[in-house]
């Protein structure tokens, strides 16, 4: 009975992306009166993203709610929300929030600002505070980041100097937000507790904006770890895709790890992640590659193999162009010394783009990587699987996190 | 081979600069790559990092401990001039010191345009940057291909 109920409110969740929240209560009443659990199941979606001029590929999005702390009326639905499990915590574009949110207090004085940095660019704004629900899940309180707060207009010199490019709007970020829900429960972890990094947290005035320290609970973090009930981590469920790819793809985000008859272990294949960096080994050609990831948020497969030819194009220069399909096989392996062998197609990315311009799941995507020691394993890895992550804290039956199974 | 280890740990930017190093205006205006070896000390400051120095077939490293446990290596040929600077840690170090006069001509070859949040490489006609990772995990390096001395294995430079 339970379970049946958990598949229908799943099969309704499904149906609405975005599912749960205000508006739609997340408890299924039984005939009886009684309430069973809250849905854990959101919907997730590969599509072109929120700008048609700059569509995306082979990225993840989902819908969250945020509300003014304390309040079931100050609330707001967001739409394409990047799913992340390299990144940890939320953050909203300032320009797709319409909800006030109260900025966090920085220690000493002045207002709480972060400086999030990605490789190829590097994101501004105020640490704020907002209740986040997702499918029947809530948090409380919890710290994230908005970015580009026209209030926050002067972006430190030791932020922009971390990485090239400015990303504080949907076009340049590629989506509304981002759902960090990789192993780690902060963004920066103890370090930003005892060091003022820069780079990192800031305490702003109105004219001056310095690095400052800052506490774990304050750091901006993953809502799954704060969620009331199935807190130990996720499980992102992707269909399998048809060769070479599809205009569009639907799965699900289920919350927790064994806390629910949905998210129950069975035989994954378990591969622990390390502590301090979230790295796995990749043995590639022979090579182990200790600095390598499995991350939703990554747009393709990326490797260095100097046997397959490269791309020509200006557009897909570092992604690969052999003459037909390749296929090749990785063998990932856990901190806990498993391994597991990986077959994937290398596609001719100039190709699959000019033969089919609609799509926007393209599992035969890769490209070369910039760090000899590593292989990334994006979006790509989640079709057809069911991939759990587990965070640092977590344990299932199967374990503790950090891992990846699947 | 010989070895120099000479470590300092110098916070006196941040004395004198007070919270000007934090905010708009660099304390020092000078930095690594492709400028004369010195220019490291200028990095240390400003990056408040330990310098580790060894003597390696080709080129000098100078290892950089910074606070944030990021470990930034600079590479200095025959010639006293960095040819190449790496990183690997929590964060970055900040790409503007790192790069000096090679940071906007970074920038610019970047582009405006969208990109991977995991993965950068840029090649202008004298620069090479490749840089990778995730949050609370990045690695890469900058070089300057003409000025690699020969012999020298770019596998090294990591």
């Amino acid at each position: 009975m339970r379970a049946a109920l958990i598949g229908l409110c799943t099969a309704l969740c499904l149906s609405a992306l975005g599912c749960g929240g205000h508006g739609s209560s997340p408890f299924v009443s039984t005939p009886g009166g009684s309430t069973t659990a809250a849905s854990n199941v959101v919907s997730v979606v590969v599509d072109a993203g929120p700008t048609s001029t700059s569509p995306d590929v082979n990225t993840l999005f989902t819908t969250v709610e945020v509300c003014s702390p304390g309040s079931s009326t100050d609330c707001q639905t967001i739409d394409h929300i990047q799913v992340d499990t390299q990144s940890f915590g939320l953050r909203v574009l300032a320009s797709a929030l319409t909800v006030a949110l109260p900025v966090q207090a920085a220690a000493g004085g002045g207002s709480l600002a972060e400086c999030t940095v990605f490789v190829d660019g590097y994101s501004w704004g105020p640490v704020a505070l907002a209740d986040v629900n997702i499918a029947g899940e809530s948090a409380s309180s919890v710290p994230l980041q908005v970015i580009g707060d026209p209030s926050f207009p002067n972006v430190p010199a030791s932020c922009s100097g971390q990485a090239p490019v400015e990303e504080d709007t949907v076009a340049s970020f590629g989506a509304n937000g981002i759902l960090g829900i990789g192993v780690f429960t902060q963004d920066c972890g103890p370090q930003c507790v005892t060091t003022a990094e820069t780079g990192f947290y800031y305490a702003c005035t109105a004219t001056l904006c310095q690095p400052v320290t800052v506490t774990l609970a304050q750091q901006v973090t993953n809502p799954v770890s704060l969620f009331a009930t199935d807190n130990n981590g996720s499980i992102i469920d992707l269909p399998s895709v048809t060769a070479p790819g599809e205009v569009n793809l639907t799965g699900s985000l289920i919350f927790g790890v064994d806390t629910q008859t949905n998210n129950a272990s069975g035989t994954e294949t378990v591969l622990t992640v390390d502590p301090q960096f979230g790295y796995l080994t990749a043995v590639f050609n022979g090579q182990p590659l200790t600095m390598s990831f499995i991350d939703s948020g990554s747009s393709g497969i990326f490797f260095t193999d100097t046997g397959i030819v490269q791309c020509t194009e200006s557009n897909f220069s570092q992604f690969y162009c052999p003459a037909s399909t390749l296929s090749l096989t990785v063998t990932l392996q856990g901190a806990n010394g498993v391994t597991a062998n990986i077959g994937f197609s290398v596609d001719n990315a100039e190709t699959l783009a000019s033969d089919n311009p609609t799509f926007t799941v393209l599992p035969g995507l890769t490209g070369t990587n910039p760090v000899s020691g590593s292989f990334d394993y994006g979006l790509p890895f989640y079709y057809g699987r069911r991939v759990a992550t587990v965070l640092e804290n977590g344990t299932t039956s199967l374990g503790a996190g950090p891992y990846v199974a699947y | 081979m010989l070895n120099v280890r000479s470590t300092m740990n110098v916070k006196k930017c941040l004395v004198a600069g007070g919270v000007l190093i934090a905010a708009l205006t660099p304390c020092i205006a000078a930095a690594a790559l492709g400028e004369p070896e010195a220019s490291i000390q200028t990095d240390a400051l400003q990056l408040r990092g330990s310098i580790n120095v060894t003597e390696h077939a080709g080129y000098r490293l100078h290892e950089l401990q910074l606070p944030s446990g990021t470990l930034v290596r600079e590479f200095v040929g025959a010639d006293g001039k960095v040819f190449a600077v790496a990183w690997s840690g929590l964060t970055p170090p900040n790409l503007r010191q790192m790069l000096g006069r090679f940071f906007d001509p970074f920038v610019t070859a970047a582009g405006a345009g969208r990109k991977d949040h995991s993965h950068l490489q840029v090649r202008t006609g004298d620069l090479v940057v490749q840089s990778g990772g995730h949050m609370r995990a990045f690695a890469g390096r900058a070089y300057l291909p003409q000025s690699v001395p020969n012999g020298v294995d770019l596998g090294e430079v990591r």
